[in-house]
């Protein structure tokens, strides 16, 4: 079988994937409603019973279509990361961008009501808004940091340490504003950090798709330099990327995918780290031209599954997302470990 | 000269590191270089003399602290990033490590300055890649893995894409610096063939001053005084420049041979007799162990080496005493112990 072959018969594969994830993700759910009621509420002849009808139309399906946006952003991100900094473990998460996303939301909900600006954000989609951007921007910062450090540290494990103590003191400054926080503003914010894609209502999605397709617009123009990153910076330059250009646009698409699933969604751990190896390595592939798709395809796919498991592993209840994408992230991260030797093959690895 | 033949050249040209507090940190200074077509330049320097930030400097990723250079009748200054792509390209000492990564995409992403925003190959890119492939050989290779090659195979591959962005000059940083002797020939006898082939301009820097002198047209020598002297091989060997710049306590350039040798004060002399091809083996041996060779009315010895039915006998005469061994390993250890 040719390559180019093998590889049509995978895309196909993945979209019946995503298909039958999609589907069931609006099926199946705490509430049990029948698969043919199902059927007929989402082919428009809506069910006599209007709990489902509501269920259904105003709840499930915008979290399924929340899970492929946040699959498919933290995966793209991730991929742009693991690029750019040539490290096989770099996402959004372990690289603390996801902490900075966090911290901006924590300041704005656990300041709410002692700050008298923050008023303003109480209310519905403006509050979205407000902690919309004060992720992205966290994100941002973060991620500049990081490559400002990146340029001065040349070994990847030391960008990781890096990452990960950025992160724990983020986290102490988080554990203080919780500390003073009111119990409510904690507990909202508790539940936020768990993970969950069914906060999106309708409203959020009108604003949430197309910022979400901007970033990944931004990646896929990318594609080319990115390529080109893969031989390494100096390489790259030599063959006509602009690097500055090319970092500050690496650097607004992860901060808009990364940080704006992080506000709506909350931290959600390992997709960003797990999508872009399986999928490099399913489809033997290093062309992020076709790479940035299929991590969007596969990202989407873990997403709905992951949510799928959150609502069936527990009666009657859903478990916080997060717990299923570590579950099933974390192993793989263990396997890229394991495998270090071969992975460090993925990229220039000092 | 004319002046159209020089692809590049640089006028008054410094380099080295800019510093904001002190003054800046020039290792190279008053540089009037020039490269014409088809040449095979060498710049050969000890290390930590410039040889890395020259190439930098000529790359474009380091600016000039003083002077400029032109490609093309055209000063670097005046080069957007994209249009430099097109004139010049590089190649590196690292070792590369991607993933998932075909010898033909490698090669292909050497036409990205050529091909539009998504990078995609027309009709001549693939013309282009193919041809590449064929002239270094790689034809045969172009399905595999480029992380499964040995390293001087992905050297190959790198000087492949290098010739697929099709630029007049290619700088090559330490190309063999980390490869084997054969493969360092082989990869210095393929840009000699390039040269011939595409009438491309190819700078290589190196610190192996032996294969420097047998590939290089021309030489760009680093000296001790912060400057370049530049000529044939030859040339240098014969106006002593070489000695100058690599001489030190320890090792003596050796003119006659084109060798660095560790320099010993011998205080022993023995004179070998025989045939040419023996005497020659017999000496470096001696050499090796502090013995000089050179001396004929002072020699401390004579060794005469004789040929009987195929095997070689070697007769020492040495402080009046005399022996005879069958192999040179015999003799030495002999000679060691007086």
């Amino acid at each position: 079988m040719s390559v180019a072959k093998r590889k049509k018969i995978i895309a196909a594969f993945l979209f019946l994937l995503l298909g039958l994830s999609f589907f069931f993700d609006i099926v199946l759910g705490s509430v049990r409603i029948p698969l043919n009621e199902a059927l007929n509420i989402l082919t428009g002849s809506f069910s006599g019973n209007s709990v489902w009808n509501t269920i259904i139309i105003e709840f499930r399906i915008p979290k399924a279509i929340t899970a492929i946006l946040a699959g498919s952003a933290l995966s793209v991100s991730g991929l742009l990361m693991q690029t750019f900094f040539r490290n096989p473990l770099a996402d959004p998460f372990v690289l603390g961008i996801s902490s900075g996303a966090s911290f901006g939301v924590a300041l704005v909900v656990l300041t709410a009501g002692s700050i008298g600006i923050n008023i303003l954000f109480l209310s519905g989609l403006l509050n979205k808004i407000g902690i919309t951007i004060a992720a992205g921007i966290g994100a941002a910062v973060i991620l500049l940091l990081i490559t400002f450090v990146s340029k001065k540290v040349s070994s990847n494990i030391t960008l990781l340490i890096f990452g990960l103590m950025l992160g724990y003191i983020i986290g102490a400054l988080e554990s203080i504003l919780k500390y003073f926080s009111s119990p409510e503003n904690l507990q909202g914010y508790v539940i936020w950090g768990m993970g969950y894609f069914g906060n999106v209502i309708w409203n959020d999605l009108f604003l949430l798709i197309p910022i979400i397709f901007t970033g990944l617009i931004i990646a896929f123009i990318l594609s080319k330099p990115l390529n080109l990153l893969l031989l390494g910076e100096n390489y790259a330059v030599s063959m006509g990327v602009n690097i500055k250009a090319i970092r500050l646009l690496i650097v607004i698409a992860v901060g808009i995918l990364g940080g704006v699933i992080t506000a709506f969604c909350g931290p959600i751990a390992f997709i960003g780290i797990a999508v872009p190896h399986i999928t490099r390595k399913t489809l033997g592939e290093f062309d992020h031209k076709i790479l940035i798709p299929a991590v969007c395809l596969v990202g989407s796919i873990l997403a709905l599954l992951c949510d799928i498991i959150s609502q069936l592993i527990w009666h009657e209840q859903t478990i916080p997302i997060n717990v299923v994408t570590s579950l099933v992230g974390a192993p793989v991260v263990i396997w890229i470990i394991i495998q270090q030797r071969k992975v460090k093959h993925s990229f220039a690895m000092e | 000269m004319i002046e159209s033949s020089k692809i590049l050249y640089t006028k008054d040209l410094a380099v080295g590191y800019k510093r904001k507090k002190s003054d800046d940190y020039i290792l190279l200074d008053h540089l009037n270089l020039s490269v014409e077509n088809g040449e095979l330049i060498c710049l050969l320097g000890q290390n930590g003399f410039g040889k890395s930030t020259l190439l930098r400097t000529l790359t474009g990723v380091q600016k000039p602290i003083k002077g400029d250079f032109f490609i093309n009748g055209k000063s670097i200054g005046s080069y957007e990033r994209s249009q430099l792509a097109k004139v010049l390209s590089i190649v590196l000492t690292e070792n590369l490590n991607i993933g998932e990564v075909s010898v033909h995409s490698v090669v292909s992403m050497g036409r990205y300055p050529h091909n539009n925003w998504l990078g995609m190959l027309s009709g001549k890119d693939h013309m282009v890649i193919n041809n590449v492939l064929e002239i270094t050989g790689l034809s045969s290779y172009k399905e595999k893995m480029f992380n499964e090659l040995s390293d001087g195979f992905k050297q190959k591959v790198m000087i492949a894409r290098a010739l697929a962005q099709d630029t007049s000059i290619i700088l090559l940083d330490e190309p063999t610096a980390f490869l084997d002797i054969p493969t360092r020939i082989e990869i210095l006898s393929m840009l000699r063939s390039l040269i011939k082939q595409f009438n491309k301009s190819i700078i290589f820097s190196s610190h192996d001053l032996d294969l420097a002198l047998q590939t290089a047209d021309i030489i760009w020598l680093i000296t001790k005084d912060q400057k370049i002297e530049v000529g044939s091989p030859e040339d240098l060997v014969l106006n002593g420049h070489f000695e100058k710049a690599f001489n030190k306590k320890e090792i003596k350039f050796h003119p006659q041979r084109g060798i660095f040798k560790m320099n010993r004060t011998a205080d022993t002399r023995i004179q070998v007799k025989g045939n040419k091809l023996d005497v020659i083996w017999t000496e470096r041996a001696l050499e090796r162990i502090g013995i000089a060779t050179d001396g004929n009315e002072k020699a401390d010895g004579v060794i005469q080496i004789d040929n009987k039915d195929g095997k070689l006998i070697w007769h020492l005469t040495f402080n009046s005493e005399t022996g005879l061994f069958y192999s040179i390993s015999g003799l030495i250890k002999y000679l060691r112990n007086k």
